[in-house]
Protein backbone atom coordinates (compact mmCIF):
# COMPACT_ATOMS: atom_id res chain seq x y z
CA UNK A 1 0.00 0.00 0.00
CA UNK A 2 1.22 3.51 -0.64
CA UNK A 3 2.34 6.17 1.86
CA UNK A 4 -0.63 8.00 2.99
CA UNK A 5 1.47 10.73 4.52
CA UNK A 6 3.85 10.72 1.39
CA UNK A 7 0.78 11.60 -1.10
CA UNK A 8 -0.10 14.60 1.33
CA UNK A 9 3.00 15.68 1.55
CA UNK A 10 3.92 15.56 -2.10
CA UNK A 11 0.24 17.07 -2.63
CA UNK A 12 0.31 20.12 -0.38
CA UNK A 13 4.32 20.96 -2.01
CA UNK A 14 2.24 20.52 -5.64
CA UNK A 15 -0.27 23.10 -4.51
CA UNK A 16 2.25 25.58 -3.11
CA UNK A 17 0.29 24.63 0.04
CA UNK A 18 1.84 25.66 3.37
CA UNK A 19 1.28 23.33 6.35
CA UNK A 20 0.61 25.29 9.67
CA UNK A 21 0.16 21.93 11.52
CA UNK A 22 -1.11 18.29 10.34
CA UNK A 23 -2.91 16.48 12.97
CA UNK A 24 -5.90 13.97 13.36
CA UNK A 25 -8.84 15.07 12.92
CA UNK A 26 -12.32 12.89 14.25
CA UNK A 27 -16.02 12.98 14.16
CA UNK A 28 -18.12 11.12 15.51
CA UNK A 29 -21.87 10.80 14.83
CA UNK A 30 -24.58 9.29 16.61
CA UNK A 31 -27.26 7.03 16.14
CA UNK A 32 -30.08 8.78 14.38
CA UNK A 33 -28.00 11.48 11.87
CA UNK A 34 -28.40 11.31 8.27
CA UNK A 35 -27.35 14.47 7.60
CA UNK A 36 -24.27 16.66 9.56
CA UNK A 37 -22.89 20.00 8.27
CA UNK A 38 -19.28 21.20 9.79
CA UNK A 39 -16.84 24.30 8.18
CA UNK A 40 -13.34 23.56 7.05
CA UNK A 41 -11.66 26.74 6.09
CA UNK A 42 -8.69 27.72 5.30
CA UNK A 43 -7.93 23.90 5.83
CA UNK A 44 -8.21 20.51 4.13
CA UNK A 45 -9.82 17.62 5.44
CA UNK A 46 -7.91 13.68 3.96
CA UNK A 47 -10.88 11.25 4.45
CA UNK A 48 -9.08 8.35 5.82
CA UNK A 49 -11.67 5.87 6.29
CA UNK A 50 -14.61 6.11 3.57
CA UNK A 51 -14.46 2.20 4.26
CA UNK A 52 -16.41 2.57 7.50
CA UNK A 53 -18.99 4.89 5.35
CA UNK A 54 -22.46 3.26 3.99
CA UNK A 55 -22.42 2.88 0.06
CA UNK A 56 -24.21 5.80 -1.23
CA UNK A 57 -22.91 8.43 1.38
CA UNK A 58 -22.52 11.69 -0.16
CA UNK A 59 -19.53 13.87 1.03
CA UNK A 60 -19.80 16.99 -0.27
CA UNK A 61 -17.22 19.89 0.25
CA UNK A 62 -16.60 23.67 -1.93
CA UNK A 63 -13.93 21.67 -3.78
CA UNK A 64 -14.43 18.01 -4.16
CA UNK A 65 -17.77 16.00 -3.65
CA UNK A 66 -17.89 12.24 -3.11
CA UNK A 67 -20.25 9.83 -3.44
CA UNK A 68 -18.86 6.02 -1.12
CA UNK A 69 -19.07 3.05 -4.73
CA UNK A 70 -20.35 -0.24 -4.01
CA UNK A 71 -16.32 -0.98 -4.42
CA UNK A 72 -14.74 1.50 -1.86
CA UNK A 73 -12.56 -1.52 -0.21
CA UNK A 74 -10.89 -2.16 -3.39
CA UNK A 75 -9.94 1.60 -3.45
CA UNK A 76 -7.22 3.49 -2.22
CA UNK A 77 -7.49 6.97 -3.05
CA UNK A 78 -7.11 10.15 -0.18
CA UNK A 79 -9.72 12.63 -1.28
CA UNK A 80 -9.36 15.61 0.11
CA UNK A 81 -12.53 18.35 1.02
CA UNK A 82 -12.43 21.79 2.20
CA UNK A 83 -14.96 24.64 3.06
CA UNK A 84 -18.30 23.97 4.09
CA UNK A 85 -18.71 20.16 4.46
CA UNK A 86 -21.51 18.00 4.09
CA UNK A 87 -22.53 13.94 4.66
CA UNK A 88 -25.55 12.70 3.69
CA UNK A 89 -26.03 9.14 4.60
CA UNK A 90 -28.65 7.37 2.73
CA UNK A 91 -30.10 6.52 5.68
CA UNK A 92 -30.42 7.44 9.16
CA UNK A 93 -27.33 5.67 11.24
CA UNK A 94 -27.99 2.83 13.09
CA UNK A 95 -24.95 2.99 14.85
CA UNK A 96 -22.49 5.63 15.94
CA UNK A 97 -19.70 6.07 12.93
CA UNK A 98 -16.36 8.32 13.78
CA UNK A 99 -14.78 9.69 10.66
CA UNK A 100 -11.52 9.82 10.30
CA UNK A 101 -9.75 13.24 8.37
CA UNK A 102 -5.76 14.35 8.77
CA UNK A 103 -6.07 17.70 8.80
CA UNK A 104 -3.92 20.45 7.29
CA UNK A 105 -4.31 23.95 8.83
CA UNK A 106 -2.95 26.42 5.89
CA UNK A 107 -1.09 29.34 6.78
CA UNK B 1 -2.15 42.09 -28.51
CA UNK B 2 -4.45 39.67 -26.87
CA UNK B 3 -6.50 37.00 -28.81
CA UNK B 4 -9.60 35.38 -26.80
CA UNK B 5 -9.89 31.39 -27.42
CA UNK B 6 -12.92 29.88 -25.45
CA UNK B 7 -13.09 26.16 -24.00
CA UNK B 8 -16.03 24.35 -23.54
CA UNK B 9 -16.36 21.69 -20.98
CA UNK B 10 -19.36 19.52 -21.72
CA UNK B 11 -20.56 17.60 -18.65
CA UNK B 12 -23.54 14.38 -18.84
CA UNK B 13 -25.19 13.60 -16.05
CA UNK B 14 -27.29 10.34 -16.13
CA UNK B 15 -28.28 9.78 -12.89
CA UNK B 16 -30.03 11.65 -10.28
CA UNK B 17 -27.57 12.72 -7.48
CA UNK B 18 -24.75 11.75 -9.51
CA UNK B 19 -21.77 13.84 -9.16
CA UNK B 20 -19.69 14.08 -12.68
CA UNK B 21 -15.63 15.13 -11.77
CA UNK B 22 -14.29 17.26 -14.06
CA UNK B 23 -10.52 17.50 -15.18
CA UNK B 24 -9.76 19.61 -18.22
CA UNK B 25 -6.60 20.74 -19.82
CA UNK B 26 -6.57 24.17 -21.10
CA UNK B 27 -4.52 25.08 -23.84
CA UNK B 28 -1.05 25.67 -22.79
CA UNK B 29 -0.98 28.99 -24.49
CA UNK B 30 -3.73 30.93 -23.01
CA UNK B 31 -2.42 32.67 -20.09
CA UNK B 32 -5.89 34.26 -18.22
CA UNK B 33 -9.18 33.16 -18.12
CA UNK B 34 -11.15 36.58 -18.22
CA UNK B 35 -15.18 35.22 -18.59
CA UNK B 36 -17.09 32.49 -17.39
CA UNK B 37 -20.78 30.89 -17.85
CA UNK B 38 -22.22 27.40 -17.50
CA UNK B 39 -26.01 26.40 -18.09
CA UNK B 40 -28.25 23.39 -18.88
CA UNK B 41 -27.72 22.70 -22.49
CA UNK B 42 -30.04 19.45 -23.01
CA UNK B 43 -31.98 16.87 -21.85
CA UNK B 44 -34.54 18.41 -19.02
CA UNK B 45 -37.96 19.00 -20.03
CA UNK B 46 -40.31 21.06 -18.05
CA UNK B 47 -42.06 23.63 -17.97
CA UNK B 48 -41.42 25.33 -15.46
CA UNK B 49 -38.16 27.06 -14.66
CA UNK B 50 -35.58 25.14 -11.67
CA UNK B 51 -34.03 27.58 -9.46
CA UNK B 52 -31.52 24.79 -8.50
CA UNK B 53 -30.69 21.01 -10.21
CA UNK B 54 -27.09 21.17 -9.38
CA UNK B 55 -24.07 22.42 -7.66
CA UNK B 56 -20.79 23.19 -9.60
CA UNK B 57 -16.94 24.19 -8.19
CA UNK B 58 -14.08 24.56 -10.42
CA UNK B 59 -10.58 24.95 -9.32
CA UNK B 60 -7.98 26.09 -11.58
CA UNK B 61 -3.96 26.00 -12.31
CA UNK B 62 -4.51 22.17 -11.16
CA UNK B 63 -5.71 22.28 -7.74
CA UNK B 64 -4.31 25.66 -6.93
CA UNK B 65 -7.20 27.76 -6.94
CA UNK B 66 -10.62 27.30 -5.72
CA UNK B 67 -12.62 30.19 -7.63
CA UNK B 68 -15.64 29.66 -8.40
CA UNK B 69 -18.66 27.73 -6.63
CA UNK B 70 -22.16 28.09 -8.91
CA UNK B 71 -25.40 26.29 -8.94
CA UNK B 72 -26.67 25.53 -12.07
CA UNK B 73 -30.37 26.68 -12.82
CA UNK B 74 -33.05 25.37 -15.70
CA UNK B 75 -34.37 28.07 -17.78
CA UNK B 76 -38.19 26.30 -19.04
CA UNK B 77 -37.86 29.67 -21.81
CA UNK B 78 -34.44 30.89 -21.84
CA UNK B 79 -34.13 34.85 -23.42
CA UNK B 80 -31.89 36.31 -23.89
CA UNK B 81 -28.27 34.58 -24.04
CA UNK B 82 -26.65 34.94 -20.78
CA UNK B 83 -23.59 37.00 -20.69
CA UNK B 84 -20.50 35.59 -19.25
CA UNK B 85 -19.70 36.74 -15.38
CA UNK B 86 -15.94 38.53 -15.33
CA UNK B 87 -13.43 37.16 -13.56
CA UNK B 88 -9.46 37.32 -13.34
CA UNK B 89 -7.88 34.72 -13.39
CA UNK B 90 -3.55 34.23 -13.96
CA UNK B 91 -3.27 30.80 -15.73
CA UNK B 92 -0.32 28.53 -15.15
CA UNK B 93 0.86 27.01 -18.92
CA UNK B 94 -1.09 23.59 -19.77
CA UNK B 95 -2.54 23.06 -16.04
CA UNK B 96 -5.94 21.27 -15.51
CA UNK B 97 -9.51 23.16 -14.52
CA UNK B 98 -10.66 20.67 -12.00
CA UNK B 99 -14.06 20.21 -9.96
CA UNK B 100 -17.50 18.72 -9.72
CA UNK B 101 -20.70 18.84 -10.90
CA UNK B 102 -23.30 17.14 -8.16
CA UNK B 103 -26.64 16.22 -9.52
CA UNK B 104 -29.22 17.65 -6.80
CA UNK B 105 -32.45 16.84 -7.78
CA UNK B 106 -32.94 14.48 -6.06
CA UNK B 107 -33.92 15.78 -2.66
CA UNK B 108 -37.93 16.01 -2.70
CA UNK B 109 -38.62 12.28 -3.79
CA UNK B 110 -36.30 9.79 -4.95
CA UNK B 111 -38.66 7.49 -5.97
CA UNK B 112 -40.69 9.38 -8.30
CA UNK B 113 -37.34 11.35 -9.72
CA UNK B 114 -35.89 8.35 -11.07
CA UNK B 115 -38.44 7.02 -12.44
CA UNK B 116 -38.80 10.80 -14.18
CA UNK B 117 -35.15 11.23 -14.68
CA UNK B 118 -33.75 11.62 -17.77
CA UNK B 119 -30.18 12.09 -18.94
CA UNK B 120 -29.44 15.94 -19.49
CA UNK B 121 -26.18 18.21 -20.09
CA UNK B 122 -24.25 21.33 -18.94
CA UNK B 123 -21.67 23.38 -20.57
CA UNK B 124 -19.29 25.75 -18.96
CA UNK B 125 -18.06 28.02 -21.11
CA UNK B 126 -14.59 29.33 -19.93
CA UNK B 127 -13.40 32.72 -21.86
CA UNK B 128 -9.51 32.92 -21.94
CA UNK B 129 -6.77 35.06 -23.27
CA UNK B 130 -3.31 34.62 -24.95
CA UNK B 131 -0.33 37.48 -25.62
CA UNK B 132 -0.89 37.33 -29.22
CA UNK B 133 2.80 37.65 -30.56
CA UNK B 134 3.92 38.21 -34.65
CA UNK B 135 5.83 34.99 -34.51
CA UNK B 136 2.23 33.42 -34.39
CA UNK B 137 0.92 31.90 -37.54
CA UNK B 138 -2.37 30.22 -38.75
CA UNK B 139 -1.96 26.56 -39.61
CA UNK B 140 -3.86 27.49 -42.57
CA UNK B 141 -0.82 29.52 -43.98
CA UNK B 142 1.64 26.84 -43.32
CA UNK B 143 -0.40 24.17 -45.18
CA UNK B 144 -0.78 27.11 -48.41
CA UNK B 145 3.28 27.44 -47.46
CA UNK B 146 3.89 24.13 -47.64
CA UNK B 147 1.64 23.12 -50.76
CA UNK B 148 3.66 26.15 -52.74
CA UNK B 149 6.89 24.55 -51.76
CA UNK B 150 5.79 21.13 -52.80
CA UNK B 151 4.73 22.40 -56.34
CA UNK B 152 8.10 24.03 -56.88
Amino acid sequence: MYDQLLFIQQQLKQRNVETALQQFYRLTLEVGVQYYQFYAYNQLLFLTNPQQLPVGTLIHSDCRTRRIPVDINTLQGLEDYSGTISIQFPEALTEEKTIEFIQIIQN
Amino acid sequence: MTDIRYSIIRLEVTQPGQVVEISHKLPSHVNRCTGYLSRHTQGIISGVDLPEIGLLALEFNSRKQLYINDVIEFEASPGIIPLYRDIDIPLINGQLVTGYYLDTRRVDSKTVLNKMFAPYKVSIYLRCEYLKTETDVRSTAIHTTATQTAKC
